[in-house]
Protein backbone atom coordinates (compact mmCIF):
# COMPACT_ATOMS: atom_id res chain seq x y z
CA UNK A 1 0.00 0.00 0.00
CA UNK A 2 1.41 3.62 -0.90
CA UNK A 3 -0.05 6.84 -1.65
CA UNK A 4 -0.55 6.27 -4.84
CA UNK A 5 -3.17 3.57 -3.88
CA UNK A 6 -6.41 4.93 -4.82
CA UNK A 7 -8.02 3.21 -1.32
CA UNK A 8 -5.05 4.47 0.91
CA UNK A 9 -6.10 7.80 -0.11
CA UNK A 10 -9.63 7.46 1.04
CA UNK A 11 -8.52 5.81 4.23
CA UNK A 12 -6.65 8.72 4.93
CA UNK A 13 -9.02 11.01 4.28
CA UNK A 14 -11.44 9.50 6.42
CA UNK A 15 -12.04 10.99 9.40
CA UNK A 16 -14.31 9.78 12.31
CA UNK A 17 -15.84 12.49 14.96
CA UNK A 18 -17.63 10.40 17.41
CA UNK A 19 -20.27 12.51 19.59
CA UNK A 20 -19.86 13.34 22.85
CA UNK A 21 -20.93 11.22 25.76
CA UNK A 22 -20.10 12.56 28.86
CA UNK A 23 -20.92 9.25 30.78
CA UNK A 24 -19.79 6.41 28.36
CA UNK A 25 -17.38 4.85 30.82
CA UNK A 26 -20.11 4.98 33.95
CA UNK A 27 -22.65 3.25 31.06
CA UNK A 28 -20.32 0.50 29.97
CA UNK A 29 -18.75 0.03 33.95
CA UNK A 30 -22.77 -0.35 34.74
CA UNK A 31 -23.31 -2.81 31.98
CA UNK A 32 -20.51 -4.89 33.41
CA UNK A 33 -21.32 -4.81 37.04
CA UNK A 34 -24.94 -5.98 35.97
CA UNK A 35 -25.64 -9.61 36.55
CA UNK A 36 -26.50 -11.83 34.16
CA UNK A 37 -30.26 -12.97 33.58
CA UNK A 38 -30.90 -15.99 32.43
CA UNK A 39 -34.14 -16.37 30.88
CA UNK A 40 -37.41 -17.59 33.72
CA UNK A 41 -37.56 -22.15 32.66
CA UNK A 42 -40.99 -22.30 31.01
CA UNK A 43 -43.26 -24.30 33.26
CA UNK A 44 -42.42 -27.70 31.88
CA UNK A 45 -38.76 -27.16 32.05
CA UNK A 46 -39.17 -26.67 35.75
CA UNK A 47 -41.73 -29.45 36.00
CA UNK A 48 -39.78 -31.81 34.36
CA UNK A 49 -36.24 -31.24 36.42
CA UNK A 50 -38.37 -30.29 39.49
CA UNK A 51 -36.61 -32.66 41.96
CA UNK A 52 -33.84 -30.62 41.33
CA UNK A 53 -35.64 -27.62 42.84
CA UNK A 54 -36.73 -29.68 45.08
CA UNK A 55 -34.13 -31.33 48.15
CA UNK A 56 -33.43 -35.36 47.65
CA UNK A 57 -35.68 -36.01 50.90
CA UNK A 58 -38.61 -33.82 50.19
CA UNK A 59 -39.10 -35.97 46.89
CA UNK A 60 -39.12 -39.41 48.75
CA UNK A 61 -40.99 -38.07 51.48
CA UNK A 62 -44.01 -36.62 49.17
CA UNK A 63 -43.39 -39.84 46.72
CA UNK A 64 -43.59 -42.07 50.19
CA UNK A 65 -46.66 -39.90 51.42
CA UNK A 66 -48.50 -40.72 47.82
CA UNK A 67 -48.33 -43.95 47.96
CA UNK A 68 -49.07 -44.85 51.70
CA UNK A 69 -51.76 -42.37 51.07
CA UNK A 70 -53.48 -44.34 47.94
CA UNK A 71 -52.50 -47.92 49.41
CA UNK A 72 -54.66 -46.78 52.79
CA UNK A 73 -57.30 -45.64 50.69
CA UNK A 74 -57.71 -48.53 48.29
CA UNK A 75 -57.47 -50.85 51.07
CA UNK A 76 -60.25 -48.87 52.79
CA UNK A 77 -62.18 -49.48 49.92
CA UNK A 78 -61.69 -52.59 49.30
CA UNK A 79 -62.34 -53.88 53.12
CA UNK A 80 -65.39 -51.62 53.27
CA UNK A 81 -66.42 -53.58 49.83
CA UNK A 82 -65.82 -57.07 50.77
CA UNK A 83 -67.99 -56.38 53.86
CA UNK A 84 -70.62 -55.07 52.55
CA UNK A 85 -71.07 -57.76 50.24
CA UNK A 86 -70.44 -60.51 52.58
CA UNK A 87 -73.02 -59.04 54.66
CA UNK A 88 -75.40 -58.98 51.70
CA UNK A 89 -74.79 -63.09 50.93
CA UNK A 90 -75.20 -63.98 54.13
CA UNK A 91 -78.14 -62.09 54.29
CA UNK A 92 -79.56 -63.91 51.47
CA UNK A 93 -78.77 -67.29 52.88
CA UNK A 94 -79.95 -66.55 56.67
CA UNK A 95 -83.66 -67.43 57.20
CA UNK A 96 -83.16 -65.77 60.30
CA UNK A 97 -82.33 -62.07 58.69
CA UNK A 98 -84.63 -62.57 55.72
CA UNK A 99 -87.65 -62.98 57.63
CA UNK A 100 -86.76 -60.53 59.84
CA UNK A 101 -86.89 -57.69 57.10
CA UNK A 102 -90.26 -58.15 55.46
CA UNK A 103 -89.55 -56.68 52.05
CA UNK A 104 -86.86 -59.06 51.66
CA UNK A 105 -87.56 -61.66 48.46
CA UNK A 106 -86.14 -65.25 48.81
CA UNK A 107 -83.38 -65.44 46.18
CA UNK A 108 -80.56 -67.38 46.18
CA UNK A 109 -77.28 -66.23 43.52
CA UNK B 1 -34.84 -30.63 63.18
CA UNK B 2 -37.05 -27.74 61.55
CA UNK B 3 -36.52 -29.37 58.04
CA UNK B 4 -37.68 -32.59 59.71
CA UNK B 5 -40.69 -30.87 60.85
CA UNK B 6 -41.40 -29.12 57.74
CA UNK B 7 -40.94 -32.71 55.58
CA UNK B 8 -43.20 -34.49 58.14
CA UNK B 9 -45.98 -31.63 57.98
CA UNK B 10 -45.80 -31.90 53.85
CA UNK B 11 -45.58 -35.84 54.18
CA UNK B 12 -48.52 -35.68 56.35
CA UNK B 13 -50.91 -33.31 54.17
CA UNK B 14 -49.74 -35.00 50.71
CA UNK B 15 -50.75 -38.49 52.17
CA UNK B 16 -54.49 -37.49 53.56
CA UNK B 17 -54.71 -35.66 49.59
CA UNK B 18 -53.77 -38.94 48.37
CA UNK B 19 -56.14 -40.67 50.89
CA UNK B 20 -58.92 -38.60 50.37
CA UNK B 21 -58.49 -38.44 46.77
CA UNK B 22 -58.43 -42.14 46.56
CA UNK B 23 -61.36 -42.90 48.73
CA UNK B 24 -63.08 -40.35 46.76
CA UNK B 25 -62.51 -41.12 42.69
CA UNK B 26 -60.95 -44.44 42.85
CA UNK B 27 -64.08 -47.11 41.91
CA UNK B 28 -65.22 -49.06 44.64
CA UNK B 29 -64.61 -52.39 44.02
CA UNK B 30 -67.57 -55.09 43.99
CA UNK B 31 -69.85 -52.50 44.04
CA UNK B 32 -72.11 -53.85 40.98
CA UNK B 33 -71.01 -57.47 41.34
CA UNK B 34 -73.45 -59.75 42.43
CA UNK B 35 -72.78 -62.32 45.58
CA UNK B 36 -71.67 -64.72 43.12
CA UNK B 37 -69.91 -63.41 41.04
CA UNK B 38 -68.23 -61.29 44.44
CA UNK B 39 -67.32 -64.51 45.96
CA UNK B 40 -65.75 -66.04 42.21
CA UNK B 41 -63.08 -62.67 42.30
CA UNK B 42 -62.99 -62.12 46.37
CA UNK B 43 -61.75 -65.64 46.96
CA UNK B 44 -59.88 -66.73 43.39
CA UNK B 45 -62.43 -69.16 42.95
CA UNK B 46 -61.71 -72.18 39.79
CA UNK B 47 -64.42 -72.75 37.15
CA UNK B 48 -64.63 -76.07 39.12
CA UNK B 49 -65.07 -74.16 42.37
CA UNK B 50 -67.79 -71.59 41.68
CA UNK B 51 -69.60 -74.74 39.83
CA UNK B 52 -69.71 -76.68 43.06
CA UNK B 53 -71.01 -73.54 45.31
CA UNK B 54 -73.26 -73.19 42.69
CA UNK B 55 -74.51 -76.58 43.00
CA UNK B 56 -74.12 -76.25 47.28
CA UNK B 57 -76.57 -72.85 46.77
CA UNK B 58 -79.24 -74.57 44.58
CA UNK B 59 -79.35 -77.75 46.91
CA UNK B 60 -79.50 -74.99 50.11
CA UNK B 61 -82.05 -72.79 48.25
CA UNK B 62 -84.71 -75.13 49.35
CA UNK B 63 -83.60 -75.68 52.57
CA UNK B 64 -83.41 -72.04 52.86
CA UNK B 65 -87.06 -71.66 51.53
CA UNK B 66 -88.62 -74.22 54.21
CA UNK B 67 -86.61 -72.53 57.03
CA UNK B 68 -88.64 -68.95 56.18
CA UNK B 69 -92.00 -71.31 56.02
CA UNK B 70 -91.62 -72.71 59.52
CA UNK B 71 -90.09 -69.07 61.05
CA UNK B 72 -92.76 -67.02 59.68
CA UNK B 73 -95.86 -69.00 60.80
CA UNK B 74 -93.37 -69.38 64.47
CA UNK B 75 -93.72 -65.77 64.37
CA UNK B 76 -97.17 -65.11 63.04
CA UNK B 77 -98.73 -67.69 65.45
CA UNK B 78 -96.68 -65.78 68.39
CA UNK B 79 -97.99 -62.24 67.29
CA UNK B 80 -101.61 -63.96 67.23
CA UNK B 81 -101.17 -65.28 70.67
CA UNK B 82 -100.01 -61.82 71.81
CA UNK B 83 -102.52 -60.16 70.28
CA UNK B 84 -105.31 -62.56 72.33
CA UNK B 85 -103.80 -61.41 75.32
CA UNK B 86 -102.60 -65.17 75.40
CA UNK B 87 -98.90 -64.23 77.10
CA UNK B 88 -99.34 -65.99 80.49
CA UNK B 89 -100.67 -69.33 78.53
CA UNK B 90 -98.74 -73.14 78.24
CA UNK B 91 -99.70 -72.17 74.21
CA UNK B 92 -97.69 -69.09 74.26
CA UNK B 93 -95.08 -70.62 75.85
CA UNK B 94 -94.49 -73.61 73.66
CA UNK B 95 -94.90 -71.23 70.47
CA UNK B 96 -92.46 -69.54 72.35
CA UNK B 97 -89.93 -72.56 72.74
CA UNK B 98 -90.64 -73.64 69.49
CA UNK B 99 -89.72 -70.07 68.32
CA UNK B 100 -86.15 -70.85 69.85
CA UNK B 101 -86.17 -74.11 68.41
CA UNK B 102 -86.75 -73.02 64.80
CA UNK B 103 -83.77 -70.63 65.00
CA UNK B 104 -81.41 -72.67 66.63
CA UNK B 105 -82.05 -75.04 63.57
CA UNK B 106 -82.10 -72.25 60.94
CA UNK B 107 -78.36 -71.07 62.66
CA UNK B 108 -77.36 -74.17 62.54
CA UNK B 109 -78.24 -75.05 58.81
CA UNK B 110 -77.09 -71.48 57.73
CA UNK B 111 -73.60 -72.29 59.61
CA UNK B 112 -73.54 -75.79 58.14
CA UNK B 113 -73.67 -74.07 54.47
CA UNK B 114 -71.20 -71.78 55.24
CA UNK B 115 -68.66 -74.54 56.08
CA UNK B 116 -69.78 -76.67 53.28
CA UNK B 117 -69.28 -73.59 50.64
CA UNK B 118 -65.72 -73.07 52.49
CA UNK B 119 -64.67 -76.30 52.17
CA UNK B 120 -64.94 -75.65 48.67
CA UNK B 121 -62.32 -72.92 49.08
CA UNK B 122 -58.56 -73.27 49.39
CA UNK B 123 -58.35 -73.40 52.46
CA UNK B 124 -56.90 -70.07 53.49
CA UNK B 125 -59.39 -68.51 51.36
CA UNK B 126 -62.30 -70.95 53.24
CA UNK B 127 -60.34 -69.54 56.60
CA UNK B 128 -61.42 -66.13 55.52
CA UNK B 129 -64.37 -66.60 53.75
CA UNK B 130 -65.78 -67.81 57.19
CA UNK B 131 -64.41 -65.29 59.52
CA UNK B 132 -66.35 -62.98 57.01
CA UNK B 133 -69.15 -63.96 57.02
CA UNK B 134 -69.96 -66.29 60.15
CA UNK B 135 -69.92 -62.78 62.29
CA UNK B 136 -72.82 -61.32 60.07
CA UNK B 137 -75.45 -64.84 60.97
CA UNK B 138 -78.23 -63.37 62.72
CA UNK B 139 -77.58 -64.65 66.28
CA UNK B 140 -73.82 -64.68 65.97
CA UNK B 141 -72.05 -64.65 69.32
CA UNK B 142 -68.66 -63.91 67.63
CA UNK B 143 -66.93 -65.76 69.98
CA UNK B 144 -67.00 -69.24 68.33
CA UNK B 145 -63.89 -70.80 66.91
CA UNK B 146 -63.98 -71.18 63.21
CA UNK B 147 -62.96 -74.85 61.20
CA UNK B 148 -63.53 -74.19 57.48
CA UNK B 149 -63.34 -78.14 57.66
Amino acid sequence: MNDHDPLSRVLNSWKHNPSHTPDFAKTVWARIDAPEEAPAPSFFAQFLHFPSHLPIAASFAVILAVLAGTGAGLALNHGQSTDRMAAAYVRSIDPLQMTADATASHSHS
Amino acid sequence: MKTFVRLSLLALVVAALAFGLTRWLAPHPHADADEMAWMKTEFHLTPAQTAAIEKLHEDYSPVCMEHCRLIREARARLTALDAANQRATPDYAAAQAEMTRLKAVCHDATQKHLKAVAAQMSPDEGRRFLDLTIPKLAGQSHDAPLDPR
